[in-house]
């Protein structure tokens, strides 16, 4: 991958508040992704529908008393109506709760994993490089060492081992997708340790950490977003495949991966079951990709494929 | 040429012992024992149980004991089929998920470069922007989705293919489709990125110069470049196929070593487990070390002496 560097004038105006004296560069950026009619319509999708998952589910409840986890046998799988118009399930239980407040973990895990795995990566990838010679080497020793592992199996493990929570799904899924931020970071701090404005910084006396964390760091963020929001598809669709295997969110909570598994075994009679969550989950994940392509494009053009 | 591979297998001397620490730690350390399930069972059993599967000694010794049995190719005995040898669930599985992966490896490789070169040879056409939107929502698609929709269309309505289980290779048709969809997407997009990168190189124009048909231009030229970015994305995308299956076993009911997995990490069954993971880490490494020498094959300017 070949990360840009920022503009030239931005580090040498960097200030502690790193941020602000970038500014032309993210102005910039949201002037491009502004441009880009699909990455806006996607973004409008992915707000229009993690609104609904946030508020829906609630709302629903309050006023017509639907509830994703409460059954009725006896009312059963039902087709599309207005009343339940994703239909109901095996158990009588309202799709369309169920669906959004399924959407609301793959959300709220997604968000949370990538978040992590931004975190542990950047701070990783910048300790490595800025340090340098033999610790570097070790320490991205263990970046190679952990992507020779076969990744989803290391996460079934760690979740096996963790025990099935919500919490330590994300941690799980966090701890170990990092690799591919640590490695950008890694190759952006190389090229900027050796700029003048670090130089400087080191010449006035800053601390190591104060390098890394104020000047460093701050100046990878446009590879750092980039990869964050293509990380959060991809930690969604792990989520939902470790709930289709039956190790993700426990019934009878649903997850949009355990509810595409129920929908899968019963697409023939009840073909609802199957198409909404599976649709939801096709619509959310495309609008992210399409959002994520969109805003590496505007942060750094030269990343376009 | 030698020389290259001759180091390059010595460097996988220590990452392979390092990844067999890390894993024996990691399965051997987490709580829970493979004889602490469902049944309670008197302390002599377990001592003798225990004794058997070499439990009964101190960790470091076990590692030893475990490393000079691998070292002879022995993988242990599994904790949860207790009449059978870790070697023969492999032998048993792991050949019915290698021809899977290797059918959506075929099936990702056809249509993605296909795909990839229309779009970079047409490129700015509808040709190319019905190619790039066909291989996002490709992308987007999870297998869990895609699959359980081409049992209905192809089994179920069309009634051309077996819906699941294991017989002939049409058994392999459905399930490869559905698992190498998503990275024929992204080799559709590599493709033309890479084929982007070198269009307008002056080497092309020269080969138009001299009077070479456009066809031969395409496939001499640019697809060679085109290549570049495909061939160091087949490592990986040869592991998560790999590990990808495991969700494709499930849907399809295939006899491979996913579902395998999944239960032994559940029952700490600890040889099996480890098994598969080391199974899986020397296929990537694998994969990692032949891809970086048709690296070298495709593009001479990357000298490995």
């Amino acid at each position: 991958m070949n990360a840009s560097q920022p503009e030239p004038a931005a580090p040498m105006r960097s200030s502690p508040d790193g941020l602000v004296a970038g500014s032309s560069l993210w102005q910039d950026a949201w002037r491009r992704l502004r441009k880009n009619k699909m990455a806006v319509a996607s973004g409008v999708v992915i707000a229009v529908l993690g609104l609904a998952c946030l508020l829906g589910p609630t709302l629903l409840a309050v006023a017509g008393g639907y509830d994703p986890d409460a059954q009725d046998l006896a009312y059963g799988p039902q087709p599309p109506s207005w009343q339940h118009p994703f239909g109901t399930d095996f158990y009588g239980r309202d799709l369309l709760v169920r669906v959004l407040a399924g959407g609301q973990v793959s959300l709220a895990v997604g968000i949370l994993a990538a978040l992590i795995a931004a975190l542990i990566g950047t701070i990783y990838g910048a300790v490595s490089s800025y340090a340098g010679g033999l610790v570097d080497s070790l320490l991205m020793r263990v970046v190679d060492i952990l992507y020779a592992l076969p990744y989803m199996f290391l996460v079934i493990i760690l979740v096996t081992i963790l025990g099935q929570s919500l919490v330590l799904l994300f941690v799980a899924l966090g701890a170990v997708g990092w690799l591919l931020t640590a490695r950008v970071v890694r190759g952006q701090v190389m090229s900027l340790k050796e700029q003048d404005f670090v130089l400087a910084a080191r010449s006035l006396g800053t601390s190591g950490r104060d390098i890394v964390f104020r000047h460093l760091i701050p100046n990878t963020l446009g590879p750092v977003i980039v990869t964050f929001t293509l990380t959060v598809p991809s930690m969604i669709l792990q989520e939902a495949f470790l709930s289709f295997l039956g190790l993700g969110v426990q019934p009878p909570h649903p997850s949009l991966g355990s509810l595409i598994n129920d929908g899968a075994n019963q697409m023939l009679v009840f073909w609802w079951t199957l198409v909404f969550p599976g649709g939801v989950m096709a619509v959310l994940l495309f609008a992210l990709n399409f959002l994520g392509d969109g805003v590496r494009d505007a942060l750094d053009p030269r990343m376009r494929t | 040429m030698t020389g290259y591979l001759v180091r390059r297998v010595l460097e996988l001397v220590p990452t392979a012992l390092v990844i067999i620490a890390a894993s024996f730690a990691l399965v051997r350390l987490a709580p829970g024992s493979p004889f602490s399930s469902e049944k309670e069972i008197s302390p002599e059993i377990r001592r003798q149980l225990e004794a058997k599967y070499g439990f009964d000694r101190p960790l470091p010794e076990q590692f030893v004991r475990y490393v000079g049995n691998l070292l002879q190719g022995d993988l242990g005995l599994s904790t949860k089929y207790p009449q059978r040898s870790v070697n023969e669930i492999i032998a048993t599985g792991f050949p019915v998920t290698l021809s899977l992966a290797a059918v959506a490896l075929v099936w990702s490789l056809l249509v993605g470069m296909t795909a990839g070169i229309i779009g970079a040879v047409r490129q700015n056409t509808v040709w190319d922007h019905s190619a790039m939107m066909a291989a996002l929502v490709g992308i987007s698609v999870p297998s869990f989705v895609l699959g359980p929709l081409l049992v209905l269309l192809f089994s179920l309505r069309l009634q051309m293919l077996p819906p699941a289980g294991w017989g002939d290779w049409r058994h392999l048709i459905l399930p490869g489709l559905t698992l190498g969809t998503i990275y024929a997407a992204s080799i559709a997009r590599l493709t033309r990125g890479g084929m982007l990168e070198v269009i307008r190189r002056d080497y092309i124009r020269t080969a138009r110069a001299k009077g070479l048909a456009e066809r031969l231009v395409i496939t001499r030229h640019m697809l060679r470049g085109g290549l570049l970015p495909v061939v160091s994305y087949l490592g990986p995308a040869i592991a998560s196929m790999l590990t990808g299956s495991v969700v494709v076993e499930k849907i399809f009911n295939l006899p491979g070593i996913g579902p395998y997995f999944v239960d032994a990490a559940f029952n700490r069954d600890y040889f099996l487990v480890m098994g598969i993971v080391l199974l899986y880490a020397f296929f990537l490494l694998l994969m990692n070390l032949v891809v970086d020498l048709l690296y070298g094959l495709l593009d001479p300017r990357i000298d490995h002496a």
